[in-house]
């Protein structure tokens, strides 16, 4: 929990700033946890006067990346709902044969975590060689990280813990690289991915994608920019394309209209 | 005596008893919304919600991502996110990292429904095994809500409830039937 609270007006003209410098528009996140979020970069780095803090991101392009990265957190991990996975693994793979280009579209990474779990599913599956993934990195440093695929060993528990339900003959020394403080993806994992550096909702693809995974981004938005996100996404799909999003989210508004669930238990849907 | 018109519970996985107590205890139509957080494994997404409706008078779910809250309902956090209160009277779930080793944690549902509800709450911390809810239930107090301890001679786990008490100026430190009583007094 963070002592620092933020005024509105302050939190008002910073995220104005910050949509100046790169057109993330934090307004339009979820209200409390972008605010909190917020109170905690200022108190990580000693920022009681926002305006000051402003100058900084202003003037100090590192520390700018260093803020868009901060305010995405970075806490998916490997299989996260392991139910899901073997869902897409029996529901959604064997609509594609090994002689289909699968195209699949990763909105808004930020760890990779969700992107890496798909790309080992698919290569178990016999599906990776046919398949392109397009990863969209919400910031520079987002993107790097998940380049270097490098995570903190504390996530290693989760990832063992979720391997354990999942449909899969893998361990995870099959997947992973140990050190002492961190594991690694395995090389042979980081292939077939073009990393797209526009924000997803500036994207222009129309109809392009089999398969979109997103998972755990809406949750970070407000209602508007919420359902402008999944108007962009079902732009993107194609017709019988699959979207993907986290267990806790929902369709609302309009976009209802244009996806069927497949599974009442997964939020796995098909475009109409 | 002031009323209230939201509740929100807070507990580890050992206050269920209780929790399923004060559940089966409240009558149906009891119109407060009741907003629950309680520590959970991570990895089970199902059986928790359903245990806990089976004796309760109420309906309780798990809601979903913006989802609004309505009388006469409980929510529950679901397992691995987050649980908070957004302007507007909707939820909002997130995935932000763990807090006290926690996620849902009851600090972060406490705070939001401080933040957005003032003095319309009665929070209330029962049964745990860490700090997790203080914090909280001392940002309730302070937007003029009403802050409620399980008394910690009646938990097997006595960690939270003192850490909340230490943590609050004025709490009323109840027994479980006490805290029973003052919510059905809220109607």
């Amino acid at each position: 929990m963070t002592n620092y609270k933020i005024r509105i007006s302050d939190l008002r003209t910073l995220f104005a700033e910050v949509k100046d410098i790169c057109g993330i528009d934090f307004s339009n996140y979820a209200y409390f946890t972008i605010k909190r979020r917020v109170e905690k970069i200022l108190q990580t780095y000693n920022y009681v006067n926002v305006d000051e803090f402003i100058e900084k991101l202003k003037n100090d392009e590192r520390f700018f990346e260093t803020f868009i990265f901060e305010m995405h957190p970075l806490q998916s991990e490997l299989f996260r709902d392991s139910e899901m996975w073997n869902s897409l693994i029996k529901n959604v793979f064997p609509k594609f044969s090994r002689k289909d280009k699968i195209k699949i579209y990763v909105p808004h990474c930020t760890s990779g975590d969700e992107l890496y779990s798909l790309i080992i599913l698919l290569e178990e599956n016999d599906l990776i060689e046919n398949s392109i993934i397009t990863a969209s990195p919400v910031g520079k440093r987002n993107k790097t990280y998940i380049e270097n695929a490098i995570y903190p060993i504390k996530k290693k528990e989760s990832a063992e813990k979720n391997l354990e339900t999942l449909t899969t003959k893998k361990t995870i020394n099959d997947l992973i690289l140990f050190s002492n403080h961190s594991y690694e993806i395995k090389e042979k994992y980081k292939k077939n991915i073009i990393f797209d550096d526009k924000p997803f909702l500036d994207s222009s693809y129309v109809s392009e994608f089999d398969i979109v995974l997103f998972r755990n981004s809406l949750i970070y938005f407000n209602s508007q920019m919420h359902e402008a996100a999944l108007n962009k996404i079902a732009t993107t799909l194609k017709r019988n394309g699959y979207l993907i999003i986290g267990v806790g989210e929902k369709l609302i508004g309009e976009t209802e209209k244009k996806f069927k669930q497949i599974l009442k238990t997964e939020n796995i849907f098909k475009k109409g | 005596m002031k009323k209230y018109n939201y509740i929100v519970i807070g507990g580890s996985a050992g206050s269920f008893q209780s929790v399923t107590k004060i559940l089966e205890s409240l009558p149906v139509g009891y119109p407060l919304p009741i907003f629950m957080t309680l520590h959970r494994l991570k990895h089970v997404r199902t059986g928790f919600v359903e245990a806990l409706a089976l004796k309760s008078k109420i309906k309780v779910e798990e809601p979903k991502d913006k989802d609004s809250f309505f009388p006469g309902k409980a929510y529950l956090a679901p397992a691995n996110y987050h649980l908070c209160i957004e302007p507007g009277n909707n939820f909002s779930l997130s995935s932000d990292e763990a807090v006290n080793h926690s996620r849902p944690a009851i600090d972060l549902t406490f705070s939001s429904a401080a933040y957005v509800l003032k003095d319309k709450i009665i929070g209330i911390i029962l049964s745990g095994a860490n700090k997790d809810g203080a914090e909280g239930l001392k940002m309730i107090e302070q937007n003029g809500g009403l802050a409620v301890v399980q008394s910690p001679e009646e938990c097997q786990v006595k960690t939270m409830t003192e850490a909340a008490i230490k943590a609050t100026v004025n709490p009323e430190i109840l027994n479980l039937d006490q805290i029973i009583e003052l919510l059905l007094k809220q109607v």
